[in-house]
């Protein structure tokens, strides 16, 4: 791909996320308040020395006014956006590249979004567009199922594998969560109770599926030669990738569901702008969009971190649990948050904020020697998506 | 069909796509899925890929079908059926089924 990528120019110096679960009692404005008034105070800075702000939120408000409403901002640039379930990492790749445009000095990214109250799963009304009526009307769990069948056949693992591969994700970023106070889900879940849980789709179970919640997150970006004005522990930006898929896997015999290649292009992308060869000997830790268990299986290959066919081993080998060697989802994922839209993808980068600066609660705090971070979204479904990858480290060059 | 502006195959090409019935080819099931959640006048919903012999694809919801059973490689054909009723308006459209015996 074409892209240049910022390396090293935009440092992220504060971030806020609230915690996610069910907030009956907050509208989606005190939720943004709450995430924005804890970025700013992690920054130093106050609403006003922000030159900029990027809102995104798939279906908790229209426009900018979104944000300089419940944040009373005066006369601030307020860009409102949405890229499926990528939509808070979208809000962060507005705001970086402002700023290393040199439009702006100081912006921020934060997401939001109010899922609970609809009384649906994740992307409501996001299908709403005018059809003939004779599309699928599947759940998103339905879809993803369609991974594991093709998966299991491609690669000869027998659904008595593949179900405890599955049940190792998911117990595996419940011990996660249950160590993270802002997790809405904070209780360790045994493999047994995963595989005798309801089934739901497919092979899927309810403790394959992530949840729904409420939640905010944000963060505030600045030029990297400003970093140390704000704080002594900044986390630079070394890539932004994104690709909107065009779909084809629905059409194309040679898409086989054991793969996104949507995914695995964001990921060669972002490698290419941060300069790294060998993701799975230099990628310190991963947030990555465990929305169902068998896509974080296939998006551990799309990422590198194993070689096709192989993640399941991997994955029952603990390369990926809080202490192995790439930890992934260390804060419990998606599936320990639940999925509020606009926030994932700042809620995964917070934890990268965290980990990296190695301010994370010391029951998952990880220890390793590597310093890049990666957060990843998917949105959309197999065949049909839009993946983003994003790199971090606390350290220039 | 929804109609496709450009095709990789045909090097980009714009409407210069041609019509092919597809009613009486036969396909083969590429993966599949059975959705216990989604509303479906006949639940639960059995959808599949379905790979057309001599090329194309589409996802089909499946009928006449033991979930159970299904498994990738599994030989279908195209049936025309009712998918919703709302409002008294029947809603018909094709649904793939196995092929007996």
């Amino acid at each position: 791909m074409g892209s240049h990528g910022i390396k090293d120019q935009v440092a992220i110096v504060g971030m806020g996320c609230t915690r996610f679960g069910e907030h009956w009692d907050k509208s989606a404005d005190d939720l943004l308040v709450d995430a924005s008034e804890e970025a700013f105070a992690s920054a130093g800075v106050a609403k006003d020395d922000v030159d900029a702000y990027w809102l995104g939120t798939a279906m908790s408000g229209m426009s900018g006014m979104a944000l300089a409403r419940p944040l009373q901002l005066q006369n601030k640039p307020v860009s409102r956006v949405e890229n499926f379930c990528a939509t808070g990492s979208e809000a962060l790749r507005g705001a970086a590249y402002a700023v290393a445009s040199g439009a702006y000095d100081t912006a921020m990214a934060i997401g939001v979004e109010k899922v609970k109250d609809s009384g649906y799963q994740g992307l409501v009304g996001a299908g709403k567009t005018p059809t003939d009526g004779t599309g699928r009307t599947l759940t998103a769990a339905a879809m993803f199922a369609m991974c594991v069948p093709a998966y299991a056949k491609r690669y000869g693992v027998d659904a008595e594998e593949m179900r405890e591969v599955l049940a190792h994700i998911s117990a595996k970023n419940h011990y996660n969560g249950a160590r993270n106070p802002r997790a809405q889900f904070r209780r360790e879940v045994s493999t047994e109770t995963i595989c005798a849980s309801p089934l739901m789709a497919g092979d899927l179970r309810v403790y394959d599926c992530s949840g729904v919640a409420d939640g905010s997150a944000a963060a505030v970006v600045v030029r990297a030669e400003d970093a140390h004005k704000y704080t002594d522990s900044p986390l630079y930006i070394k890539a932004l990738s994104f690709v909107a898929g065009n779909c084809s896997g629905n059409a194309d015999p040679d898409y086989d569901y054991t793969a996104f290649p949507e995914i695995e292009a964001a990921a060669e992308d972002a490698y290419a702008q941060a300069g790294v060869t060998d993701p799975r000997h230099e990628i310190a830790m991963a947030e990555v969009h465990d929305c169902f268990t068998p896509a974080e299986l296939l998006i551990m290959e799309d990422l590198g971190f194993a070689e096709r066919g192989a993640a399941w081993k991997e994955v029952l080998a603990g390369t990926f649990d809080l202490h192995g060697e790439i930890p992934v989802n260390p804060d419990g994922g998606l599936k320990s948050f639940g999925h509020p839209v606009g926030a994932s993808g700042l809620r995964m980068m917070f934890e990268a904020w965290l980990q990296l600066r190695h301010q994370a609660p010391e029951e998952r705090q990880i220890t390793t020697d590597r310093t890049i971070g990666l957060t990843h979204n998917l949105g959309g479904y197999p065949g049909e998506m839009v993946s983003f990858v994003g790199l971090v480290s606390p350290e220039l060059g | 069909m929804p109609r496709l502006l450009q095709s990789i195959e045909s090097g980009g090409a714009i409407d210069e796509m041609d019509p092919a019935p597809m009613s009486d080819v036969a396909g083969t099931i590429a993966t599949f899925t059975i959705d216990r959640i989604a509303y479906s006048p006949s639940p639960p919903i059995v959808f599949a890929v379905v790979d057309f012999d001599g090329g194309g694809r589409l996802p089909i919801e499946l009928t006449d079908v033991e979930a159970d059973e299904l498994t990738i490689g599994d030989r279908v054909e195209m049936t025309f059926r009712k998918l919703f009723s709302a409002d008294g308006i029947h809603n018909y459209f094709w649904k793939a089924r196995p092929i007996r015996g």
